[in-house]
């Protein structure tokens, strides 16, 4: 399977650093054709500006040719046939860095079309079957209820709909890493390598 | 009272704006203090730094030069207005990011001895989400308006426990006439005046 991974966090040493490396490490020994974005590393800036504002609606050619750093996303996004995003949540959500990414790589003619005359957007990235997102929260599940788990939300319900109609997600989350001490998040690594597994056999 | 707006859409003239300078209206008719911070405007940098994560979790307060101005307003308000369009069922990653780096420890919350949460925003007790959708009400009630569960739910888990929540919409926007528009401004202006 061709698999996008995009990830996002500051610091390489930290545990979703460990939990990336894993996660890229299983998809190649499981001999998925892997690709690999980190939005930290590429030092992707997640503002959307005044001219991708007023120019959102086009030809696709033409906004790639005027915001040559999103080709790639672009590029990849058209490839895969499955996209796992890695981050930690933060304040419920996706740091901004990666709703950033959302909010400019899955423009008009990339991930959505409004035919002329059509009352509902159609989705164009068909190609994506799989959704896996990979997240660490500092507070317990209860506390992430209570919030409200925008971020599962942003993922799981609104990007979703401009995959395919069948799209598969698997929601991946560990809960509490503040109080948790090196045995707790070894066997949450292993944890996420388990239900990983049963995604990309 | 002190009120912030935050306010974050790339396009100074866009509806958003004239919504912000509506509410701005408003509060100031009620006589409260006014204070607009403009993200776009700022040049605001949304993504925390390397250095700035790493020492989220040690003591004390690490406040960046750049995000100083903002933490110093934040703290002392009682109304907190945040005015931006919805995209991708939240807010503007510019937005995301202001709450990230300007609400750390020590300003947003602060953790007891015992490492229990508390509230650290002690003087507010608005606050109020204006915001455009795209599309129409029954669609954003099943992806879920997740722009106003960060500021009503994920902040209110460290806000003071009385703190009131405002929610103003307009949705549809993709089909608005200007009377719904009008119509939307006049309602953020009186309900800023009557918080």
């Amino acid at each position: 399977m061709k698999v996008l991974v995009v990830s996002a966090h500051p610091n390489d040493e930290s545990f979703l650093g460990t939990l990336r490396s894993s996660v890229l490490n299983q998809l190649t020994e499981l001999g998925h054709d892997v690709h690999h974005h980190d939005l930290y590393a590429d030092n992707f800036n997640p503002v959307f500006t005044a001219h991708e504002r007023l120019n959102h609606v086009g030809d696709i050619n033409t906004k790639l040719e005027e915001l040559p750093e999103l080709k790639p996303y672009v590029q990849s996004l058209q490839w895969c046939d499955a996209l796992v995003l890695v981050y930690p949540t933060w304040w419920g959500a996706q740091p901004a860095i990666m709703k950033g990414w959302i909010d400019r790589v899955f423009m008009n003619e990339v991930a959505w079309v409004l035919p002329e005359g059509a009352a509902r957007i159609q989705p164009l990235l068909t190609n994506v079957r799989h959704l896996v997102v990979v997240t660490t929260h500092g507070s317990s599940k209860l506390v992430n209820s209570f919030q409200g788990e925008s971020g599962k939300r942003i993922a799981l319900r609104s990007i979703r709909l401009m995959f395919h109609p069948r799209v598969q997600t698997k929601w991946i989350g560990v809960y509490r890493l503040d109080q948790s001490d090196e045995s707790r998040r070894n066997r949450a690594k292993k944890r996420v390598t388990r239900r990983l597994s049963r995604v990309f056999r | 009272m002190r009120a912030v707006v935050v306010y974050c859409h790339p396009v100074e003239g866009s509806f958003c704006s004239s919504l912000r300078d509506a509410a701005r209206r408003g509060l100031e008719h009620a006589g409260h203090d006014v204070t607009v911070i403009d993200l776009a405007a700022d040049k605001f940098n949304p993504v925390m730094g390397r250095d700035e994560w790493n020492l989220y979790f040690t003591a004390g307060v690490h406040i960046p030069t750049d995000v100083d101005r903002y933490a110093s307003v934040v703290r002392e308000a009682e109304v907190l207005v945040f005015v931006y369009p919805t995209w991708w069922s939240s807010v503007p990653a510019q937005l995301k990011g202001w709450m990230e780096r300007v609400l750390v420890p020590g300003i947003g919350f602060t953790f007891t001895a015992r490492n229990k949460l508390r509230p650290g925003l002690k003087n507010l007790k608005h606050v109020v989400v204006i915001t455009t959708f795209g599309s129409p009400r029954l669609y954003v009630r099943l992806i879920n308006d997740n722009g106003s569960r960060l500021f009503h739910r994920s902040l209110r888990t460290t806000s003071p426990c009385l703190v009131r929540n405002r929610r103003l919409v307009h949705y549809r926007m993709d089909k608005s006439t200007p009377e719904s528009r009008a119509a939307f401004q006049t309602k953020v202006e009186k309900k800023m005046a009557r918080l």
